[in-house]
């Protein structure tokens, strides 16, 4: 293999290095934004912040997996006629059709089975516990959370660095949840783990890109033009991955997570390359020009 | 091509070989033809219950056949004549009945007469078929899908069965249509219900736990001052609860205030009297009362809630109380005994101990119910999870709560606690005792108990040798706090016990023989307390995951992860351009799924759409990870800060190292709450993750320095 820097050159598309450091923070601000926005549009459509499913309100949902061909409004109203139950909302997203619903599961799953041939899988939940689950994910989600920081402040020993990897995470995540509410997806138990999935990856392309700009001598631009070409690898690798998981199968759990990690995933190439990269490198070429002044005194 | 002999020199590719040939060893992937899918058509259930029940009845008669929900569902009825004069056959009967068709619905079985039982079966010609297939598997076998379309029944059957042989044994009773034993991947793994099918159960024990702050001084002074209605003041604390205490006499009769303390101390059994002294103004009482045993009195007040101490100290007078299947409030807990104590913290849950007694005696009594494959975990201090491929609560009470006590009636509506079910040493199966002239069930206390039932007895005058004191003095015996049995002692019992504990007794719930009543309250007593609960279980949450969803998402499975591979790899190749490279990452990344998955038998974790998750989260860490190691590998430096390899690899693994501690670290808070069925993705991910970084990467490492300077 031949002998260099790192095999492959970094499209000039890419290459965040011929913008300014401030320049490159307008893009990551501007997602930002948009996340925002979609969070407080949400919010006034809902009246909540977050669209939380089952697992954290109490209820009982049925997913028909592989449900192209039902209509989610024709499957309602029949569901509603049959059974005479007001509190029952049928959505579909990706082929799954899900019904929401207050007890009677058994009686809906097995006339889907007889009219349409569907199995459905039922979660159920009773209020106490969804409340306790609402207590618990927050504190898992923090807790990883802090514990990741603590890890990479320990690691780094370094204030500014450690927090722009804490603050990409961060704005991964909050991404992640705003487009969910955009799509449609609920915040429930398979998407905290998804969450938590999010901080393990996002962290993963961060604390390379920190290491080379900590520990490498080349011109700054240099390594990160190198650090993007191992990153953008390795965030293609997983994007390909989950793409794959979200395409095949039509499992709710399994799609939740992947579609989660998809957009978390996207937001972070954002973050890393536009938000972390653009702070650290106005705060490094700000660094070498005190050192050189410095030098020069002497 | 030239094999990298020095390469397979080196410890860190040794040992990964090690270990996927021990993972290998573990999963034990073999094919076989293990597995028979057959169809079959015109499935005659009627000869079928004949030929399973004829072996031992007759007269099985066909009372109606239903078309209900696409499946054909047959009522047989047959009776009996009983030969033995034995009360149990309705019971035997039922269970023979239900093991006959174990995929039937429950058989009803009524006595007409003292020997003659009707029984009526109602089948589906699903599970006669099944029924009849699984007969001739043996043990092990078990029809693992089965679909019905139409007329014709499809199932898969975990055995290699023979068509000629099997088509022999079913007669006409059913006709093959198709037949065939594929060809299919065996291993070690077990899959959880997910992909197999079943149900899960969020359950949680109900109860709470609360500590309190007790002194005996001010209980005592409030129980007796309630108790004989007049002002009682503590005058002297000594050691070891020695409590004495002024009672405001106010000319009240000598003799009639000695026995309304004695009253006291029958009542309050946990406190005991030293001595007491009458005077007209003022009585002078001496008692024994510890902290504990005050607190004990107490909580005995809010019967039949049953309050127990599970902890604390004596000398700081703090203890820890639990309440198991109360739902009291800590409003309610300040009502019922604020004037006595005060309550320092409260949870709504029940202590770890009860949790895992709960979790046995789920396991026992689906032993006890003729479930198998049950599969029990912890979610948090709360919850129990029980996933089971058979539904097992509602009607089928695996999950059905019961809190078993007997209580002694001491004066008029009193009552104290005799034992409880942690007191019962073992329970036998109910019978007509004849002697005894009722229907009784045997029980066994543990000595302790037996000697402590003795005492409360003799003190109550339970065993007094006059029926009439007995008869006000009965044993109650409650489950949920309702009574289920009250009798009071026999002048049998009540003789050997004056004399010494005893520990075997009978309780009779009445007679005569034809007493159908006493019959099933003999059945009911027995049945909970073979396998009862220590407190109420709460199914706070449920799900369902039919078998052929379970077996799509396998499917799916398998498919996502070969395109993932695929996909992954035309990265990888497409950036760097070396297929030996991408072997190497290929080679890596299958070793290390096949660690999991080896690590997943030796845990026994089944796997589920979490484990899979985690799988699929550790692998792509795992592949970020390699990427990380190739182009630090790759790296030179410029000029003077030319790296040597081992600098660029060591650098590699500097951020390696980090980025697998983020994620383990990020990871152990769900390992620890579980929230729901989460906790297989995290332990999983941490299994992998570990793995990645002691076994996969540094051989990894060991490869693209070979591949780099050779």
């Amino acid at each position: 293999m031949r002998q260099g820097t790192t095999p492959g050159s970094l499209p000039s598309f890419l290459d965040v290095t011929r913008l300014s450091w401030k320049q490159m923070l307008v893009v990551p601000l501007a997602l930002l934004l948009v996340c925002a926005t979609l969070l407080a549009w949400n919010a006034a459509k809902t009246g909540s912040l977050f669209n939380y499913g089952i697992d954290f309100t109490g209820g009982t949902l049925i997913s028909f997996p592989g449900s192209y061909d039902l209509s989610a409004q024709e499957i309602e109203a029949k569901l509603r006629e049959k059974f005479a139950i007001k509190e029952i909302s049928v959505k579909k997203g990706g082929g799954v059709l899900s019904v929401e619903t207050q007890g009677k599961a058994d009686d809906i799953l097995a006339y889907m089975k007889a009219e349409y041939g569907k199995e459905g899988t039922t979660t159920a939940l009773d209020v106490p516990l969804a409340v306790t689950f609402k207590r618990q994910a927050p504190a898992v989600l923090v807790a990883a959370y802090i514990g990741m920081f603590v890890v990479v402040y320990v690691v780094f020993r370094s204030f500014l660095p450690s927090v722009l990897v804490g603050a990409t995470a961060f704005l991964d995540m909050f991404a992640a949840v705003a487009f969910m509410t955009a799509l449609g997806v609920r915040l429930s138990l398979a998407t905290v783990a998804a969450l938590l999935m999010l901080i393990g990856y996002s962290v993963d392309d961060n604390i390379m890109l920190t290491t080379r700009l900590l520990k490498r001598r080349e011109e700054l631009n240099e390594r990160i033009r190198d650090s993007m070409k191992t990153g953008l690898t390795m965030t293609m690798t997983t994007l390909c991955a989950l793409i794959a998981l979200y395409a095949f199968t039509t499992s709710d759990v399994l799609r939740d997570i992947s579609i989660v990690l998809i957009l978390g995933m996207s937001a972070d190439i954002v973050n890393t390359w536009f938000f972390n990269t653009g702070v650290m490198r106005g705060y490094l070429s700000k660094k070498y020009r005190l050192l050189e002044e410095r030098a020069r005194r002497r | 091509m030239r094999l990298p002999t020095d390469l397979f020199r080196d410890w860190r590719i040794q040992l990964l070989i090690l270990i996927d040939i021990g993972a290998l060893v573990l999963l034990m992937p073999m094919v076989t033809r293990s597995t028979t899918e057959l169809t079959v058509e015109d499935v005659n259930s009627s000869q079928i219950v004949e030929r399973m029940l004829k072996a031992s009845y007759q007269n099985v008669s066909r009372l109606s056949s239903t078309f209900d929900e696409g499946l054909w569902v047959h009522r047989f009825s047959f009776s009996v004549v009983t030969p033995r004069e034995n009360e149990t056959i309705v019971s035997e009967l039922k269970a023979k009945l239900a093991g006959m068709i174990p995929r039937g619905i429950p058989p009803e079985v009524t006595v007409l007469n003292g020997t003659f039982v009707r029984a009526n079966v109602t089948v589906t010609d699903r599970d006669c078929i099944v029924t009849l297939i699984e007969s001739t598997l043996g043990p092990k076998g078990k029809v693992t899908y089965v679909e019905v379309l139409g007329s014709s029944i499809s199932m898969v059957v975990d055995k290699r069965l023979d068509q000629a042989e099997l088509q022999e044994f079913l007669g006409t009773s059913a006709r093959i249509v198709k037949f065939n034993t594929p060809r299919s991947l065996r291993t070690n793994l077990k899959f959880g219900i997910d992909f197999v099918g079943g149900f899960y159960y969020n359950v949680k024990p109900v109860g709470v736990t609360f500590t309190v702050r007790v002194d005996a001084g001010n209980v005592t002074q409030a129980l007796l001052g309630q108790f004989l209605n007049t002002t009682v003041t503590l005058k002297d604390k000594g050691e070891a609860g020695l409590l004495t205490v002024e009672i405001a006499t106010m000319g009240a009769n000598a003799y009639l205030m000695e026995l309304a303390v004695d009253d006291f101390f029958s009542t309050y059994s946990s406190l005991s009297k030293i001595s007491f002294v009458f005077g007209n103004e003022t009585s002078e009482l001496v008692l024994n009362a510890t902290n504990y045993h005050a607190l004990e009195a107490v909580l005995n007040l809010s019967f039949p809630t049953r309050y127990d101490i599970v902890g604390g100290s004596e000398s700081s007078g703090i203890f820890q109380v639990e309440g198991r299947g109360s739902e009291a409030t800590r409003e309610e807990l300040e009502a019922a005994f604020g004037r006595y104590l005060k309550i320092l913290s409260y949870e709504t849950k029940v202590s770890a101990e009860t949790m895992s007694e709960v979790e046995k005696m789920i396991e026992s009594r689906a032993d006890f119910m003729g479930v198998s494959d049950l599969r029990i975990k912890r979610a948090g201090g709360e919850y129990i999870i029980v996933e089971s491929p058979e539904r097992i609560a509602g009607n089928s009470s695996v999950l059905e709560p019961l809190d078993f006590e007997a209580r002694l009636w001491t004066s008029g509506n009193i009552t104290v606690r005799a034992f409880t079910s942690e007191d019962v040493a073992r329970v036998d199966h109910y019978y007509y005792a004849s002697e005894a002239g009722g229907w009784a069930v045997p029980m066994t206390l543990k000595k302790p108990a037996a000697e402590r039932l003795r005492d409360l007895a003799l003190l109550h005058g339970a065993i007094d040798p006059d029926e009439s004191v007995r008869r006000k003095h009965p044993l109650g015996m409650f489950f949920n706090g309702i009574e289920v049995y009250n009798a009071s002692f026999s002048a049998d019992l009540a003789e050997s016990m004056r004399e010494q504990a005893v520990v075997s007794f009978l309780a009779i719930t009445g007679g005569p023989r034809d007493n159908d009543q006493a019959r099933r309250r003999a059945e009911e007593l027995y049945i909970n307390l073979e396998a009862s609960f220590p407190t109420k279980l709460r199914t706070a949450g449920e799900g369902q995951i039919p078998a052929v969803l379970g077996r799509d998402f396998a499917r799916q499975v398998a498919s996502a992860g070969a395109a993932a591979v695929i996909g992954v790899l035309t990265v990888i190749y497409l950036r760097y351009r070396r297929p030996k490279l991408v072997a190497a990452v290929m080679g890596v990344s299958l070793s290390e799924v096949l660690i999991m998955l080896g690590f997943s038998v030796l845990i026994r974790q089944y796997l589920d759409l979490g484990s899979v998750a985690g799988i699929v989260a550790a692998i792509g860490t795992g592949v970020d990870e390699q990427i990380v190691i190739t182009d630090e590998a790759l790296y030179q430096g410029q000029g003077k800060r030319r790296l040597v390899m081992s600098t660029r690899i060591s650098r590699a693994f500097f951020i390696v190292f980090t980025a697998a501690a983020t994620t383990i670290i990020a990871m152990v808070p769900l390992a620890y709450v579980g929230l729901g069925r989460l906790r297989g993705f995290a332990i999983m991910t941490i299994v992998g993750v570990l793995a990645g970084i002691t076994i996969t990467r540094p051989a990894y490492g060991r490869m693209v320095r070979y591949l780099i300077e050779r």
